[in-house]
């Protein structure tokens, strides 16, 4: 393998230190799943599911106006936000859900489910491959 | 001969965290199921010895399959429901019905299990 075709494998399995957010949502994940790796992974990835979900559906659930919709979704998310600690985006989508204002909510709720999507994916790298453990 | 637990739970997360916790405490013999219709077929086939229960689910309601098993199915069976919100007229509706033990979410996976077997050693 070439020096560049290694650095270019070395930048996408990079992962950035851990954040204070980070620890304390891997601190939440740990509590439930016990120390279990494997659990652990199984876990992360079913949340992380329910998060590209909400990620995915909320902005056309939100452009169709349907409360019950709405409801739903925020009902499929609300034990996920919870584990997680994620108060915040839970508090935005109720407000969101009771005809609350789209704007900024819906900018910031945007950004805070991408931001807890790559800490996800950071906590699943890192459980996956020890090597990355400390780090 | 292993206790069966029937878990009825639509939220992925929820569901393989309850499995995984009473499954890592042995507290018994467990099936999964994702909504009301494929819990009452599983309750129909099966002893279980507790069923634990979202409050909403697709098809049958927590609170509908607690009504089918304490019309039709053994009166002992202990019956746990979990719900989001823990609203004092549910609560009480849960109890006139014939739950043995209510849960609002979120909870710890420890409480659950302290649940479970105080429920299972007294039946």
């Amino acid at each position: 393998m070439n020096l560049k075709k290694m650095n270019e494998l070395r930048k996408e399995n990079m992962i950035p230190n851990i954040s204070a957010k980070e620890k304390m949502v891997a601190a939440n994940l740990n509590s439930y799943t016990e120390g279990d790796a494997d659990f652990l992974l199984e876990f992360a990835q079913n949340i992380l599911d329910n998060l590209l979900t909400l990620k995915s559906q909320l902005p056309q659930t939100l452009l169709r106006g349907n409360k019950n919709e709405l409801s739903e979704l925020a009902h499929m998310v609300k034990p996920t936000l919870e584990i997680l600690g994620q108060e915040e985006i839970l508090k935005i989508l109720t407000n969101l859900r009771s005809g609350g204002m789209y704007e900024p909510s819906l900018t910031s709720l945007l950004k805070s489910v991408n931001e807890t999507i790559i800490l996800l994916k950071n906590i699943i790298k890192r459980a996956a491959t020890p090597m990355y453990a400390e780090h | 001969m292993e206790k069966k637990i029937l878990i009825c739970e639509d939220d992925e997360v929820l569901s393989s965290m309850i499995k995984f916790k009473l499954g890592k405490d042995r507290l018994g013999d467990i099936i999964n199921v994702n909504n009301g219709k494929d819990a009452k077929e599983a309750i129909e086939q099966n002893d279980f010895s507790l069923i634990i229960s979202d409050i909403h689910m697709p098809f049958i309601s927590g609170m509908q399959l607690l009504e089918h098993v304490r019309e039709f199915q053994k009166k002992n069976t202990s019956f746990i429901i979990l719900s989001a919100e823990g609203l004092e007229s549910t609560v009480l509706e849960a109890f006139d019905l014939g739950v043995t033990d209510f849960l609002t979410k979120p909870f710890s996976p420890g409480e659950l299990s302290m649940r479970v077997k105080r429920l299972l050693h007294a039946a």
